[in-house]
C-alpha cells in the first residue's frame, strides 16, 4: 500500500510541474539555508574533544597583584594565563591523569633542500599529554615519551601539511628537521586535523589552524624560547632577562588537565586551593585565593568565539522555512481541494479516511524529501560562500548529524505543510461530490 | 460598505484567513528584523579606521639570518629599508611601527598626565618612526608631527620623550583642554609612575583599532592611540612597516618594487604584504556573510510570499466562482466585485500586519539579545508594513481582477 | 413586460460554432406567469441568460420593461438584474460563508439601501417563506426545500417585476416541489411576472402560458388547458409551517 501512495503522489507531482517545482524550490531554498546556517552554529556547539569535553579543564588562577583586578572593569576577571613558577608547581598535582603547560613560539624551519625557501612556522612546546588530551589523529609515529619530556630531547611531532612540504609525504619518522641552528628528530606526524577553533590557545586568534611543529616543554630553559603569545604583567621585569622572566609574575602559559572522572574536580580544586594558600604565606596572591576550572564548551562561551549573529541566522533561517511550509499549507489546500471530485470518487470505491489521509500526506512528506535532497546541494553553495568568509571555513562540513538533521527537517517541514490539508482531503465525502458544488 | 458580511463569510474560511494572516505576521518580522540586522551591520562596517585604509599596505619583513639577532643590526637595516621605500615612486609615507591595524588587538599600557595623581587611563601605544602619522594619513590637528631624528639616529637607541596622541585620549587625559605640550607619565599595575615624562608633541584627529572579537562592543579604548618616536624590529618579531600610497590602483605594481628593493636591502627574510583593506573586510566577514545572506533571505521571502498570497487568493476565487457568479446576477457591479475582494484582503491583510507588528518585537527581543546593538527603530517597521502592503496588493490583484471578469452566466451553469 | 424580436446568440470556439438561439422571438406580458421547456441542450439556459441580462445576444432586438437592453452598459444591466430581476436557481446558489440573513441581504447591499429598511425587508420576506427562526442558519445547515426557500426570500426582499426561475424544483423531491410551486404561484397572483424554466411537465403545466423552445427557437406556444384554482394566502402559510 505504501508504494502504491508513493506511486500516486509521484504521478500527481508531474501532473502539475509548475505548481511542483514551485512547492519543491520553496521547501529546497528553506532547508538549504537553514541547514547552512545550523551546521555553522553546529561547529561552535558540538563536543569539542569527543569523550572528554566534561574532563578537560583550563586552569586560571588568581595571581594579579598591585590592588586592581585583571580588568580593571571586571573586578571577577582572572587572569587569562599563568605564571612559569605556578605551572611548574601545578605539574606536582598527582590529581590530574594528563596534564601539561603550553605555549606557541615562532623559528624558522628550514628545509633539507635549498630548493624551498625556510619559513617561520608556529611551533608549541608543551608535555606530551596534550595530543592525548585532545585526541591528536596520527598519521605515524606518535607523541613522544615521558622520558623524552623529563631529559628535554630534541624530538619534535608535525602536523600534516609541514610533513608533506619537508618530506612529501613519507612517513619521516627518525627524519631530522632543522628550526633555525638546531636539529630535531621527528618522532610522530599528525594526521590532517583542523578543529574549528585552536582549543589550547582560546584567548588568542582563536579561529586559527593549531601549530605546525610541537616540541617538548622542558626545552624552554635550555633554549630560551620565547612566546609568541599574548603575555600580561603587572609588576615590571627589571632588569629584564630570561631567567627573570620566568621567574616573573608574568602571564603567559595555559594549562591544561584532563581528569579521571568529571567527579575529580572537586579533589582538584581542593589540591589548587591549598597551593594557592601556601603561595600566600609567601606573599603572593595578596588579593584573592580565586581559581576557575573551565572546560573547552564554557571558554568558548566566556571568550565569545562564537560569532556574534550564527544563532540568530540560524534561528532567523529556521523561521524562514516555516513560511515557506505556512505557504505551502495554502498551495496544496487548493490542489487537493480542487481535485475533491477524485477523491469521493475513490472513496465511493471503498478507500478509507485513514487511506485517503496517507495518500496525500505521502504526497506532502514526498515533496518535503526532494525539497530537502535539493536543499542539501543548494546548502552545500551556502556553504561554500560562508567558508570563504570564515577564517576557520575549512572546518565547517556537513556531518553526518547535520545530513541526519536536514532530512528530519524536511519531514517536519512536509509535515507542517501536508497535515492540515491532508486531513481535509480525507473528509470530503464519498458521494457529496457527485451532486453538489 | 459591506465589511460586516465580508467578515461573518470569513469567519467560516477561517483557515485560509488564518495561513494569511501568520503568514504576513512572520514574513513582516523577518523582513523587518532581516533589514534591520543588515543595516546594523552596515553602519559597522562603515566604521572607518581614521585612516586611509584603502590606499595603506602592511609590509611585515621575517629574517631568517643570524645577523638579525643584533639590534644595531636592525636599526641600520630598518633605516635602509625606509629610504628604499621612500625611493619607490607612488609612496606616499612610510614608517616602521608596531601599529597593526585590525588586528583585532595590539599592545596597552595605562598612562596620566605627569605629576597627577588622577586615575589612569587605559590606551593603545605603539612605536612609530619618523612618519608614522604620515603613513596613516592622519590628520595632525593639534602641534605636529614627530621631527627628524626624534625616532633617534644611526645604530644607536637614544630617540626623544615625545608622543603623539589621539583626540580622544587627548579628551580623556585633559578634558576641555589643548593638550599639545603638556606632559604625560606610564603608570605601573601597583599605580606608580614609571620612567621619566613624555611630552605631548602633537594631537591626531582620528584613531580607531579594534580589539576584541568582530562584533563585539564598541569601546572608548579603541579610539585611544599612543606613538612614540622609534625605529625597531626583532629577529622573532620581523621588521613591519606601513606604507601610504598616492594612487590605490597603482598598488599592485608598488608592491612589487618594493619588494624588489627590500630584497636587495638584505635578502635573509620572507617579505610578506597585506593591504589594510584586505585586514579590514576579513574583519567584517561575518558582518559581510549576514548581509549577503539576509539579502538573500529577504528577496526569497518577498519572492514566496507573494507567490503564496497569490496562490491562496486565486484558490478563493476559484473556488468561489459560482458565488460570484451569483452575486453577479443578483445585481452586483464588477466594480463591486472587486471592491468585495480588496476589501477583504484589506482585512486580512491589516490583522497580519497588526500580528506582525508584534511578532517583528518579539523576533527583535531575540535578536537583541543574541546580536549586539540592532534595536528596532519604528521607522522600519513602517517601511516593512508599506512593503507588506504592497506585496499584498500586487499579489491579490490578479485573482481579483480574475474574480471581476467571471461572468453572471455562471449561476445558472448545471453541475 | 418583455420584448424579444429576432434574437441570435453564437458561441464559438476555435473550430465550432453553436448556435445556441436561432431567431428567437417571443414577448410576456405584465403579470403573466410562462413556463418555458425543452429538451437538453435546446437553448432553454441560453434564453434565460438572455433574458436575464446574465449574458450577451449577438443579434436581434430586447426591450426589456420598455428599455432596449442591447444599449445597456455593464453596470446598467447589473442595476436592472438587481432592482428589476430576481432570479431563482436550480442549485439555490446561495452564498455558503453567510447565514441567511446575510444571504437574503446581498442583493439590498448592492442597492444600497438603508440599514433600516434593508433589515424590515429581509425580515418580512423570511416571514413569507416561513424561516425567520433560521436567519442565523447557514445554507448547510438547511434542508434544499429551506434553501430554496431562503432563496425565493432574497427574491421577495427585492421586490422584482420580473423573476426568472431556472429549474426551481430541479433538486427537490415531490413534496418540496409542491411547495415551492404554490409559493411561485403565490407571488404571481400578488403580480409579479415570472418566466420559469423547467423540464417538468407537471411544474409547466401550472404556469398560464407554455413556451417550448427547441433547438434555439420558440417554436410551440400554447395556452394552459386547465385553470388552476388558485390558493389563498393562508393555504401557502399552513403548507410552509
Amino acid at each position: 500500500m505504501f508504494f502504491y501512495h508513493v506511486r500516486i503522489a509521484l504521478k500527481s507531482l508531474r501532473r502539475n510541474p509548475v505548481l511542483s517545482s514551485l512547492l519543491i524550490g520553496g521547501i529546497a531554498v528553506g532547508i538549504g539555508i537553514s541547514t547552512a546556517f545550523v551546521t555553522l552554529r553546529h561547529m561552535y556547539v558540538q563536543d569539542p574533544i569527543p569523550g572528554g569535553s566534561d574532563r578537560v579543564f583550563y586552569v586560571r588562577l588568581d595571581s594579579w597583584g598591585g590592588q586592581q583586578s585583571y580588568m580593571s572593569d571586571d573586578p571577577e576577571s582572572l587572569p587569562d594565563q599563568v605564571t612559569y613558577a605556578d605551572a611548574r608547581a601545578l605539574l606536582e598535582s598527582p590529581i590530574p591523569r594528563r596534564q601539561t603547560p603550553t605555549f606557541v613560539g615562532a623559528a624558522f624551519l628550514h628545509p633539507a633542500t635549498a630548493a624551498t625557501r625556510p619559513w617561520q612556522a608556529e611551533i608549541r612546546l608543551t608535555f606530551n599529554d596534550l595530543f592525548d588530551i585532545f585526541r591528536m589523529p596520527f598519521a605515524y609515529g606518535g607523541p613522544w615519551t615521558e622520558d623524552a619530556d623529563a631529559r628535554a630531547e630534541r624530538v619534535a611531532v608535525i602536523d600534516h601539511d609541514t610533513n608533506q612540504k619537508l618530506f612529501g609525504g613519507e612517513n619521516s619518522v627518525g627524519r631530522t628537521i632543522r628550526l633555525e641552528d638546531a636539529e630535531f628528530r621527528v618522532v610522530g606526524v599528525l594526521a590532517p586535523w583542523r578543529p574549528p577553533l585552536r582549543y589550547f590557545e582560546m584567548n588568542r586568534g582563536a579561529t586559527g589552524k593549531p601549530e605546525e611543529v610541537y616540541l617538548p616543554f622542558n626545552l624552554v630553559e635550555p633554549m630560551q624560547i620565547a612566546t609568541r603569545g599574548n603575555a600580561n604583567n603587572w609588576k615590571p621585569i627589571q632588569p629584564y632577562s630570561f631567567e627573570a622572566m620566568l621567574a616573573s609574575e608574568r602571564v603567559w602559559l595555559q594549562y591544561w588537565v584532563e581528569l579521571a572522572a568529571p567527579g575529580d574536580v572537586d579533589a582538584y580544586g581542593d589540591w589548587i586551593a591549598s597551593y594557592v594558600e601556601g603561595q600566600r604565606s609567601l606573599g603572593r596572591f595578596e588579593q584573592t585565593t580565586r581559581y576557575r576550572l573551565s572546560t573547552v564548551p564554557q571558554l568558548i562561551e566566556e571568550f565569545g568565539l562564537m560569532p556574534a549573529g550564527v544563532r540568530a541566522m540560524s534561528i532567523v533561517a529556521l523561521l524562514f522555512l516555516l513560511v515557506c511550509s505556512l505557504n505551502l499549507i495554502g498551495i496544496l489546500l487548493g490542489k487537493f481541494l480542487a481535485r475533491a471530485s477524485e477523491v469521493s470518487v475513490r472513496r465511493a470505491l471503498g478507500a478509507s479516511r485513514a487511506q485517503v489521509f496517507w495518500q496525500h500526506l505521502i504526497e506532502c512528506e514526498l515533496i518535503g524529501l526532494i525539497g530537502g535532497g535539493a536543499g542539501l546541494l543548494l546548502s552545500l553553495g551556502v556553504l561554500a560562500v560562508i567558508r570563504r568568509h570564515m577564517r576557520n571555513g575549512e572546518a565547517l562540513r556537513l556531518d553526518s548529524e547535520m545530513l541526519l538533521f536536514a532530512a528530519v527537517l524536511s519531514l517536519v517541514a512536509g509535515l507542517i505543510a501536508g497535515l492540515y490539508p491532508a486531513w481535509r482531503a480525507c473528509r470530503i465525502a464519498p458521494a457529496m461530490q457527485l451532486k453538489v458544488q | 460598505m459591506h465589511i460586516g458580511p465580508v467578515v461573518r463569510a470569513m469567519n467560516h474560511n477561517r483557515t485560509r484567513v488564518t495561513l494569511i494572516i501568520l503568514e504576513i505576521a512572520i514574513t513582516l518580522a523577518i523582513v523587518t528584523n532581516c533589514v534591520n540586522v543588515i543595516l546594523a551591520e552596515r553602519a559597522k562596517m562603515a566604521t572607518r579606521s581614521g585612516f586611509e585604509d584603502t590606499g595603506i599596505v602592511r609590509l611585515h619583513t621575517r629574517p631568517f639570518v643570524p645577523e638579525f639577532q643584533d639590534e644595531a643590526f636592525i636599526r641600520t637595516t630598518v633605516d635602509a629599508d625606509l629610504q628604499a621605500i621612500e625611493g619607490v615612486p607612488g609612496v606616499e609615507a612610510v614608517a616602521n611601527t608596531s601599529f597593526q591595524l585590525w588586528e583585532g588587538g595590539g599592545s596597552s599600557t595605562e598612562i596620566r598626565p605627569a605629576g597627577s595623581s588622577s586615575a589612569p587611563v587605559r590606551t593603545q601605544i605603539y612605536y612609530g618612526s619618523q612618519n608614522i602619522t604620515q603613513s596613516l594619513g592622519a590628520t595632525v590637528s593639534e602641534g605636529r608631527p614627530f621631527a627628524e631624528g626624534e625616532h633617534g639616529s644611526g645604530s644607536g637607541e637614544e630617540s626623544a620623550s615625545v608622543v603623539i596622541i589621539s583626540r580622544a585620549l587627548a579628551e580623556a587625559l585633559f578634558p576641555g583642554q589643548p593638550a599639545a605640550g603638556r606632559s604625560i607619565e606610564f603608570v605601573t599595575g601597583t599605580g606608580e609612575a614609571t620612567g621619566d615624562p613624555y611630552a605631548i608633541v602633537g594631537v591626531m584627529e582620528r584613531f580607531f583599532n579594534p580589539f576584541g572579537m568582530p562584533g563585539a562592543d564598541p569601546d572608548p579604548f579603541e579610539e585611544r592611540g599612543l606613538f612614540y618616536p622609534q625605529r625597531a624590529g626583532s629577529y622573532a618579531q620581523g621588521l613591519r612597516y606601513l606604507i601610504r600610497v598616492s594612487d590605490p590602483g597603482d598598488m599592485a605594481a608598488i608592491i612589487t618594487e618594493i619588494e624588489r628593493r627590500i630584497v636587495e636591502v638584505n635578502p635573509g627574510r620572507v617579505v610578506e604584504f597585506e593591504p589594510v583593506s584586505e585586514k579590514k573586510a576579513r574583519w567584517f566577514a561575518t558582518s559581510s556573510l549576514m548581509v549577503t545572506t539576509m539579502t538573500f533571505i529577504i528577496a526569497m521571502l518577498v519572492i514566496i510570499s507573494a507567490l503564496g498570497l497569490i496562490g491562496i487568493t486565486a484558490l478563493s476565487v476559484a473556488e468561489r466562482t459560482r458565488q460570484i457568479g451569483t452575486r453577479r446576477a443578483l445585481g452586483a457591479t464588477r466594480a463591486d466585485i472587486l471592491r468585495h475582494f480588496l476589501i477583504e484582503n484589506a482585512i486580512i491583510t491589516a490583522a497580519g500586519l497588526a500580528l506582525g507588528i508584534v511578532a517583528t518585537y518579539a523576533l527583535n527581543v531575540f535578536l537583541v539579545a543574541n546580536l549586539v546593538d540592532a534595536k528596532m527603530p519604528p521607522m522600519l517597521i513602517l517601511f516593512g508594513i508599506a512593503l507588506l502592503l504592497l506585496n499584498a496588493i500586487v499579489a491579490t490583484l490578479p485573482p481579483a481582477f480574475r474574480a471581476m471578469g467571471i461572468s453572471p452566466a455562471v449561476a445558472t451553469k448545471s453541475i | 413586460m418583455l420584448e424579444m424580436k429576432n434574437i441570435r446568440k453564437i458561441y464559438r470556439t476555435d473550430s465550432i460554432e453553436t448556435h445556441a438561439l436561432e431567431d428567437l422571438t417571443l414577448s410576456v406580458g405584465t403579470g403573466e406567469f410562462v413556463s418555458v421547456t425543452g429538451p437538453s441542450g435546446s437553448g432553454k439556459t441560453t434564453f434565460l441568460n438572455v433574458a436575464g441580462l446574465l449574458d450577451t445576444f449577438d443579434s436581434g432586438t430586447y426591450h426589456l420593461d420598455g428599455k432596449d437592453v442591447s444599449r445597456l452598459s455593464d453596470r446598467e444591466m447589473s442595476k436592472i438584474r438587481n432592482t428589476t430581476i430576481g432570479f431563482i436557481f436550480q442549485s439555490f446558489n446561495l452564498i455558503p460563508d453567510l447565514h441567511v440573513f446575510d444571504n437574503v441581504d446581498v442583493p439590498l447591499r448592492y442597492r444600497g439601501l438603508p440599514a433600516k429598511e434593508r433589515r424590515e425587508r429581509i425580515e418580512r420576506a423570511l416571514e413569507q417563506v416561513g424561516l425567520s427562526a433560521r436567519r442565523r442558519h447557514l445554507p448547510s445547515q438547511l434542508s434544499g426545500g429551506q434553501q430554496q426557500r431562503v432563496a425565493i426570500a432574497r427574491v421577495l426582499a427585492g421586490d422584482p417585476k420580473l423573476i426568472f426561475a431556472d429549474e426551481p424544483t430541479g433538486n427537490l423531491d415531490s413534496t418540496m416541489t409542491r411547495e415551492i410551486m404554490d409559493l411561485l404561484e403565490g407571488i404571481n397572483q400578488a403580480g409579479t411576472t415570472i418566466v420559469m424554466v423547467t423540464h417538468s411537465p407537471e411544474c409547466a403545466d401550472r404556469a398560464q402560458r407554455r413556451l417550448h423552445v427547441f433547438d434555439g427557437r420558440v417554436v410551440d406556444i400554447e395556452r394552459p388547458r386547465v385553470t388552476l384554482t388558485r390558493p389563498a394566502e393562508s393555504r401557502i402559510a399552513s403548507n410552509l409551517a
